[in-house]
């Protein structure tokens, strides 16, 4: 009896520590997300089910390193009319620009489109990046 | 009477067409005078899209700013607007300053300021000649 009490302390106790653990956790997560908009990166190779992206020569700000854009049934790049882009035309050099919620800092190669980053409000820009000029070719 | 008139008309015709020599020159700060091929270029040179973090790290500010080539010094800064900014903040209102330049163009400025938790808070973006 005694000791069925005593279990049912520490079954508490152990739910009120993980409650505080996931509040901090959410906590401490928002306070070091952020919002960011018009983030220009190019395209620097295209996969069978991903898109390796590039921070352009001249960006400045967030995500200047390399990325992946997992695709997906989800996944949609809007071209600058508003219509949906065709994946398969994508080239080497194709800005692509989009909004984008998560940490300031990211590792190189980490999924753009994934759990812990979310980039959203993909779209190709009008303009190309010359890999000529930036000695990428 | 004849010869004179044919002398002056002769000598307003090479006067006409004797070049001129115009040398250019400007004044710089310490009011000493600079001939032209001292003089440095005039170009302006619009870095596009600049972006920059504030001092606390909590913003990303946007902005073109426009050096002067020749002096190297900011002479515009135009086009603002907030790129990125923390999560914690979404629906706050962020109000950016219009951008100001200082000490003659070695950098400019923008202050972000938001009320959060019933306070207002500021924070600085700093810009140095070509984006820098």
């Amino acid at each position: 009896m005694r000791n069925s009490k005593k279990r049912t302390i520490f079954h508490i106790v152990l739910l009120v520590i993980c409650v505080l653990c996931t509040g901090i956790i959410l906590f401490w997560k928002k306070q070091t997300e952020c919002i960011a908009v018009d983030i220009e990166v190019y395209i620097d190779d295209i996969r069978e089910d991903e898109i390796i992206v590039k921070g352009a020569p001249y960006a400045t700000g967030i995500l200047i390193g390399e990325y992946s854009i997992q695709i997906n049934d989800t996944l949609v790049i809007k071209d600058s009319k508003g219509g949906v882009t065709d994946l398969q035309q994508l080239k080497r050099g194709d800005i692509l620009l989009f909004d984008y919620h998560g940490p300031w800092e990211l590792r190189d190669g980490t999924l753009l489109n994934g759990k812990i980053t979310y980039a959203y409000n993909f779209r190709i820009s009008d303009d190309k990046l010359n890999l000529k000029y930036w000695r990428l070719e | 009477m004849i010869k004179i008139r044919v002398i002056t008309g002769f000598l307003l015709l090479v006067c006409a067409f004797a070049p001129l020599q115009v040398c250019a020159a400007e004044v710089n700060e310490n009011n000493n005078l600079i001939l032209e091929e001292e003089m440095a270029p005039r170009a302006l040179i619009t870095n596009v899209n600049v972006k920059k973090r504030s001092e606390s790290g909590d913003f990303e500010v946007k902005a073109d700013i426009v050096t002067n080539d020749g002096t190297r010094r900011i002479i515009d800064i135009k086009n603002i607007s907030l790129s990125g900014w923390p999560s914690k903040l979404d629906g706050v209102q962020i109000i950016l300053s219009s951008g100001e330049i200082w000490s003659n163009g070695e950098y400019a400025t923008v202050i972000i300021s938001y009320w959060y938790n019933g306070k207002q808070n500021t924070d600085i973006v700093t810009y140095y000649p070509y984006g820098n």
